[in-house]
């Protein structure tokens, strides 16, 4: 049955992609993943463990998983690793004093084997916020001009407001049409 | 990613300040058993609060969990110099109501302050108190916005419907529900998209600039790379360096040779080595591989009879060698059966 639905929708040109949605802690993943699926704000508590939804995006089913961000539970993203297609790495703009320590997960993140094919994609988050750093100097801070072996973007978003969001489903989706 | 890990004497010693009078209670709602801290503040929060002082920028309040999160020294040091009730007490001495929502509790100057308190507690030096003249901490309420706060042009507010509510009112069950919900973001979304574009390139959105966006593709898709570097003995290769690709071909070759040898030395022939030496064979395998062996003598007795009866009739014996000859070959017969029985036996276990 899901086979033949999945076969069916493939049909007429439906895709789907796995997304992994990480982060440090606080950088505003979970408001993320729910302004996507509902277009509205909610009110998040901290994640403990993960949240996981599909969202439907043009002909693309996006299964979006955003796992909590916590130094501890921080060990816990590569059980989430296998079949990602995706990687939407969250940064809290406003957060200087922590961006080396973005820096640090991220190019830990970036030489794992079981995402060396996954498109990157960076949020730079809470844009809304005066002492935001430009996705700019998050690109610089972050190293993101080092990747050479594939595809990434980064993206200035507010996910309260919704702003950029979509900007960033568009190109994880035109990388999908790309690699196939 | 093992050496995320949070030190047990810290989190020790947080859980002991977490039992501490008024750090039994959430300093903002007065849950109980507090397991989250903001340590600009030096305070216990509960996990409900917690998401609300994330929600209003790391430059206000910053949030950490006390079992989760490793907490840097200077952290630890502003939960134990300061603690619920002495922040309890600031916020009751400079008139500021404590059931005050977070957003304008602790964005204020008085609140400011208290951070700057703090500090000078920890690192040994004197507080001196500003005078705040256009401040009013009476006029507070849950509805205004402080001058810190207020950012002109963008007045959008950072909070949200809890998603319990937000849960619940919406049919997200059904595939109907879900098409709706599908256009409605999409509409939502194009229409962000829409503005977005007309906004200017030079300001940062905060001050109603455009989201930015840019980014790389690599020219080669990520696999062809991977699988050309793996491949030593490719044309490229031998067209730059011939001698020395060959000689790593060769390498690789008597390598994998070796390697697939050893491998069969390690998988196949010690193992079962092992197993006939070692004495921990069921008593049923024992006597499974008896019968075995007994069955092969006989078999190989047939054999023998087989073959000295050959030799018999060769010898001539014309009458006795037709007789002695079937028996022998009603014999094979019969252990031929038993073989494909068992390999019947077998397929059903495939099936199975």
């Amino acid at each position: 049955g899901l086979f033949a639905s999945k076969l069916f929708s493939n049909l007429f040109g439906n895709k789907e992609m796995r997304i992994l949605m990480v982060g440090l802690d606080g950088a505003g993943k979970t408001t993320v993943l729910y302004k996507l699926k509902l277009g509205e704000v909610i009110t998040t508590i901290p994640t403990i463990g993960f949240n996981v939804e599909t969202v439907q995006y043009k002909n693309i089913s996006f299964t979006v998983w955003d796992v909590g961000g916590q130094d501890r539970i921080r060990s816990l993203w590569r059980h989430y690793y296998r079949n990602t297609e995706g990687v939407i790495f969250v940064v809290d703009s406003n957060d200087r004093s922590r961006i080396g320590e973005a820096r640090e997960v991220m190019q830990r993140m970036l030489n794992e084997d079981e995402l060396r094919n996954a498109a990157w994609l960076v949020f730079a988050n809470k844009q809304d916020l005066p002492e935001a750093m430009s996705a700019a100097e998050i690109t610089e801070k972050l190293g993101l001009h080092s990747i050479r072996n594939r595809p990434w973007f980064i993206q200035a978003t507010c996910a309260t407001s919704g702003e950029g969001l979509y900007e960033g489903l568009e190109w994880l989706s035109n990388s999908l049409k790309n690699s196939t | 990613m093992s050496d995320w890990k949070v030190d047990p004497d810290t989190r020790r010693r947080l859980l002991q300040l977490q039992k501490i009078g008024a750090n039994k209670k959430c300093m903002d709602c007065g849950a109980p058993n507090p397991q989250w801290a903001t340590p600009k503040f030096g305070a216990f929060i509960c996990l409900e609060c917690a998401g609300i002082h994330r929600g209003l920028g790391v430059h206000i309040s910053f949030v950490r969990s006390i079992t989760m999160d490793q907490f840097k020294p200077e952290e630890l040091l502003r939960m134990e110099k300061g603690g619920n009730e002495p922040l309890t007490e600031w916020f009751k001495s400079h008139n500021i109501d404590l059931s005050l929502p977070q957003k304008v509790k602790y964005d204020n100057p008085v609140a400011e302050d208290y951070k700057e308190k703090l500090t000078c507690l920890c690192e040994d030096r004197v507080f001196e108190e500003r005078e705040h003249l256009d401040f009013d901490a009476s006029k507070l309420s849950a509805t205004s916005q402080t001058a810190a706060s207020a950012t002109p042009g963008v007045a959008q507010s950072r909070e949200g419907t809890p998603l319990e509510n937000r849960r619940s009112a919406t049919p997200a069950n059904s595939s109907n529900g879900a098409n709706f919900q599908k256009e409605k973001n999409e509409a939502y979304f194009a229409e962000l998209g829409k503005k977005n574009q007309s906004r200017p390139d030079h300001l940062p959105p905060s001050q109603g600039g455009k989201y930015q966006g840019f980014g790389s593709t690599p020219a080669k898709p990520p696999q062809e790379r991977s699988a050309g570097s793996s491949n030593t003995l490719s044309l490229e290769n031998f067209q730059a360096d011939p001698l020395g690709t060959l000689s790593r071909g060769w390498g690789l070759f008597s390598s994998a040779v070796t390697k697939s040898f050893e491998d069969v030395n390690e998988t196949v022939i010690k193992p079962h080595v092992q197993q006939w030496q070692s004495g921990e064979l069921s008593e049923e395998t024992k006597r499974a591989a008896a019968q075995f062996g007994q069955k092969f003598q006989e078999t190989s007795s047939y054999g023998f009879q087989a073959f000295s009866n050959f030799t018999k009739n060769f010898n001539g014996n014309a009458e006795d060698s037709s007789t002695a000859g079937n028996t022998t070959h009603t014999e094979y017969q019969k252990i031929d059966n038993n073989d494909k029985k068992n390999e019947q036996d077998e397929d059903k276990w495939d099936d199975f």
